[in-house]
């Protein structure tokens, strides 16, 4: 064994991270080389020295001040909290609306009209009821800007057109036109509620557990 | 909780700074409790602020950084799932915000001048004076080069493994052995004179 050797794996040896066998090798080198064997105790007063240095060193005067002048106020951490589960909401229900089109295009390409009407309604009653309530959670947050008000009012307009289409296609079920209009309508206010979610961009700093964390507390 | 519940406002009533169970204090501060965040900074600002002074050897960044990490740390507590210890989990910041400065100074001070290990040690004029009795070995790794230093207050000082060093700084697990190995050459010479 070469005195080379042991110096790339007297570190090793020391913090007992090498095999059995290779730290029996480096014991017996090091009990017949002395040159190897003042290095290896130089390194381990090295180590005991740095491990008994003080883990703790205060900082010549209070941070506490100045940290505490950084922190985001109470208010600015709410409205972001607000906003994010706003947009958060306002992409499930997105999400929910895509769904709604597509099951309603797949239903319509194969299934009896009676049978697709009925899947169709559980559908758009589910993305229905997500709109609604997420429409009520944009009404009562105050800190949104004017333009997302806007955006409601054109909400609720649609959501009228959507009421009178559904009418008449209670009267005449299946007209493809009056269909197609439903669908246009939906597909409509997807743009709106998308253009909602480019107003309330989900704030940047949240780490993903942090997300998911707060993604729970609303199922609660 | 409802979306439009205040999740913050009705727990700050009770907040003091306190020296309560550890436990507590983070649940607290989870919910936005000032108080109690202060009452992790006041026992753990001596450990932060220990590790930055060794890892930057200055006295007024460290400051400034350890200031970062708790800035950092409050917005990212609701992260902190106490898989690790919260001094582990504060040097993790410590560490990437040390790193962030000195990309940040890197990029500013362009001007490189090639020079041995021993040289630097010789030329590094620490700038930083420690309570406690090994001044000798202090002032030693004030002096080491960036890298080394790092890996060896985090591994011989902190006693952070291998693996841990690898994960909080990015660097390959074989380059923190390398740099450890740099390390306690260049000391143990250093403190031989």
């Amino acid at each position: 064994m070469s005195c080379t050797w042991v110096d790339e794996h007297l570190d090793d040896g020391l913090d007992g991270a090498l095999p059995a066998d290779e730290a029996r090798r480096l014991a017996a080198h090091l009990e017949d080389c002395a040159d190897c064997r003042r290095i290896s105790e130089e390194l381990r007063s090295l180590r005991r020295r740095a491990a008994a240095l003080p883990k703790v060193l205060e900082p010549r005067r209070d941070l506490w001040p100045e940290i505490e002048a950084r922190l985001p106020s109470p208010r600015v951490r709410e409205g972001r909290w607000r906003r994010w589960s706003t947009s958060n909401r306002l992409e499930r229900w997105a999400a929910v609306l895509i769904f709604a089109l597509a099951g309603f295009a797949l239903l319509r390409q194969g299934s009896s009209p009676a049978a697709s009407g009925t899947d169709f309604e559980a559908v758009l009653l589910g993305a229905r009821q997500e709109l609604l309530e997420e429409r009520m959670v944009l009404a009562q947050a105050s800190s949104l800007p004017l333009n997302r008000s806007l955006v409601d009012e054109q909400l609720e307009v649609l959501e009228e057109a959507i009421r009178q289409i559904r009418r008449a296609l209670d009267e005449d079920p299946g007209n493809p036109r009056l269909e197609q209009a439903l669908i246009a309508s939906y597909r409509k206010q997807l743009e709106l509620l998308q253009i909602a979610l480019r107003l309330s961009p989900a704030p940047r700093d949240l780490p993903e557990a942090e997300l998911q964390r707060r993604q729970k507390n609303e199922r609660v | 909780m409802t979306l439009l519940s205040n999740p913050v406002s009705p727990l700050l009533e009770d907040s003091k700074p306190a020296a309560a169970d550890p436990a507590l204090l983070v649940e607290r501060a989870r919910r936005g409790d000032r108080a109690a965040f202060e009452g992790l900074y006041r026992s753990h600002v001596g450990r932060v602020n220990a590790l930055c002074l060794r890892l930057t050897a200055s006295v007024e960044r460290a400051e400034e950084l350890t200031q970062e990490v708790f800035v950092r740390a409050f917005t990212a507590i609701s992260s902190f799932d106490g898989g690790a210890s919260l001094a582990t989990w504060l040097h993790r910041i410590a560490v990437n915000a040390v790193f962030g400065e000195r990309r940040s100074r890197s990029r500013r001070d362009r001007h490189v001048v090639a020079v041995s290990d021993l040289e630097l040690l010789d030329r590094t004029v620490p700038k930083v004076t420690y309570p406690g009795s090994d001044l000798d070995l202090e002032r030693g790794i004030a002096g080491l080069p960036e890298r080394a230093r790092t890996v060896f207050v985090l591994h011989d000082v902190e006693g952070y493994a291998h693996h841990e060093i690898a994960e909080m700084t990015g660097m390959a697990e074989g380059t923190s052995k390398a740099q450890l190995h740099r390390a306690r050459n260049l000391l143990r010479k250093a403190l031989r004179r």
